[in-house]
């Protein structure tokens, strides 16, 4: 192979930017969150993506509007949000009680149903703890699109947090099957609001 | 001599330039027989775009520039102090063709060329050539838009400076199926009579058939009865025993039409708007 193919080759085996696999506060220009979370947005609306399960231990009430900046963008959507409502420090306090947290974001849920946003939109709290965020399609008539997320959604992509998008068959495989364990090891939010009464 | 036409040649030549380092990132010439209708740039004009400067200019001699590689410096505007720094250790020379299998950038689409490439590798210095193109994607964009130069999309010709020279030959192909004639017809015209002797061959497939044809090139429409209609077409033409033009490509026998309907509503919720599109696909067989 001559110099000249072998560099062209070489160069092009580099070239495999993808904005789903960065950390986007690194990239150069100015940074904006905005346009940084679109990159999710953008990659969902061209897979036209119905069917999407977000994992985060942590969700407080201002997440339900990043869940909505990020997929209320076309309707007849399903979302199903997997979290252990964990408790984060604010202000030097902890979070409100998580039986609060639920009450509250039950009551945006109602909201959003009612006004027919999402088809459906349903809250897991597991009953155990676990660590990594995930943007998942399980349309089962496509190869969805998995992402990875460094940050928790009320942190998503600040904080030079970053996105992996996955590809490998097999993990893919392991979070539906963590999706799966958490449906039987968790309740909805209603159940558990109930519970917890 | 009565009636013979001189053909005039220029090199239209593009420079991008980084204006941080003053370094050539990416440039071409391209040898240009002119037209009638041609217009030609005699003096070198600029154009800034951010952090890249883009200078164009059509040459008579192409060894304004590649004297100025082997000094590794082109002084464009002396009195203003405009010095480029010309870094291109490496040249090699390679033919272009016309191939569905790989694509190559050719400055103008459609024609074969030949190459000779002035490099260096690594392209940048330490910097990864994709960061690089990722930090100055604003500037390039505007490249691309405005001289059809895609460094994004062909990151190798990063740290280059290419000689085109290419083949002024444009080939017209069209399968056809009736009582008469069940093959395709071809035609390469010579627009300025630059190869005259050459010489066309012809290779057509489909799954199980292969047919081959050869005439001498004359501007003329040529009907060739190969008994099939190809899946596949090689076109090349020789002159003097060089290959000067080769075309590769497969044909289209069926074409997949998809529609989308959009529809946009808007959902006021808790003070804000939410826009939401719907995308309705249908595809449809022609």
């Amino acid at each position: 192979m001559s110099k000249w193919a072998e560099r062209r080759k070489r160069v092009e085996a580099e070239s495999d930017y993808d904005p789903l696999i960065s950390i986007p506060m690194l990239e150069s220009g100015t940074f904006n969150l905005a346009q940084a979370r679109r990159r999710i947005t953008s990659e969902f609306d061209s897979a036209n993506s119905k069917n999407i399960t977000i994992i985060d231990p942590y969700l407080l009430e201002g997440d339900i509007d990043v869940v909505l900046d990020l997929f209320a963008t076309q309707p007849d959507r399903k979302i199903t949000v997997i979290t252990f409502l964990g408790r984060v420090k604010q202000d030097e306090k902890m979070s409100p009680e998580k039986v609060e947290v639920a009450k509250i974001i039950q009551s945006i849920v109602v909201d959003i149903e009612r006004k027919g946003i999402f088809s459906s939109f349903e809250i897991i709290k597991t009953n155990f703890n676990f660590h990594d965020r995930f943007f998942v399609c399980t349309d089962q008539d496509k190869d969805g699109v998995v992402i990875s997320s460094g940050g928790s959604l009320s942190m998503l992509l600040t904080d030079y947090s970053g996105l992996i998008r996955i590809t490998n068959k097999t993990f893919k495989r392991s979070l539906l099957q963590f999706i799966d364990h958490a449906k039987k090891n968790g309740s909805t939010l209603p159940d558990f609001i109930a519970e917890q009464s | 001599m009565e009636g013979e036409v001189i053909m005039r040649k220029i090199y239209r030549t593009l420079l991008v330039v980084d204006n941080k380092t003053e370094a050539m990132i990416y440039g071409h010439a391209i040898e240009w027989v002119l037209s009638e209708l041609d217009y030609s740039i005699k003096k070198w004009k600029s154009f800034n775009v951010g952090c890249m400067s883009i200078y164009f200019k059509d040459l008579e001699d192409v060894s304004e520039i590649t004297k100025s590689i082997s000094f590794g410096v082109l002084d464009l505007f002396p009195d203003q102090k405009c010095k480029i720094n010309l870094n291109f250790p490496e040249s090699e020379s390679f033919f272009i063709e016309k191939s569905y299998e790989e694509e190559n950038f050719s400055p103008f689409i459609g024609m074969c060329s030949n190459a000779e490439v002035h490099f260096r590798d690594p392209a940048i210095g330490e910097t990864n050539p994709v960061d690089y193109l990722q930090a100055k994607k604003e500037a390039l964009d505007i490249v691309k838009e405005k001289y059809q130069v895609d460094l994004l999309k062909f990151p190798h010709l990063l740290g280059t400076f290419t000689i085109f020279a290419p083949t002024r030959l444009e080939e017209s192909f069209r399968g056809i199926d009736n009582d008469n004639v069940v093959g395709y017809e071809v035609a390469l015209v010579d627009y300025f009579k630059l190869y005259e002797g050459a010489v066309v061959h012809l290779e057509s497939n489909d799954e199980s058939r292969k047919h081959v044809a050869t005439f001498a090139l004359d501007n003329e429409m040529h009907q060739i009865n190969s008994g099939f209609v190809p899946d596949k077409q090689v076109v090349t033409v020789m002159l003097d025993g060089l290959m000067i033009y080769r075309s590769s490509f497969g044909l289209v026998k069926k074409i997949s039409v998809n529609t989308n309907i959009v529809e946009q509503k808007s959902i006021q919720f808790r003070g804000r708007a939410i826009q939401q599109t719907t995308s309705v696909r249908n595809g449809f067989d022609v």
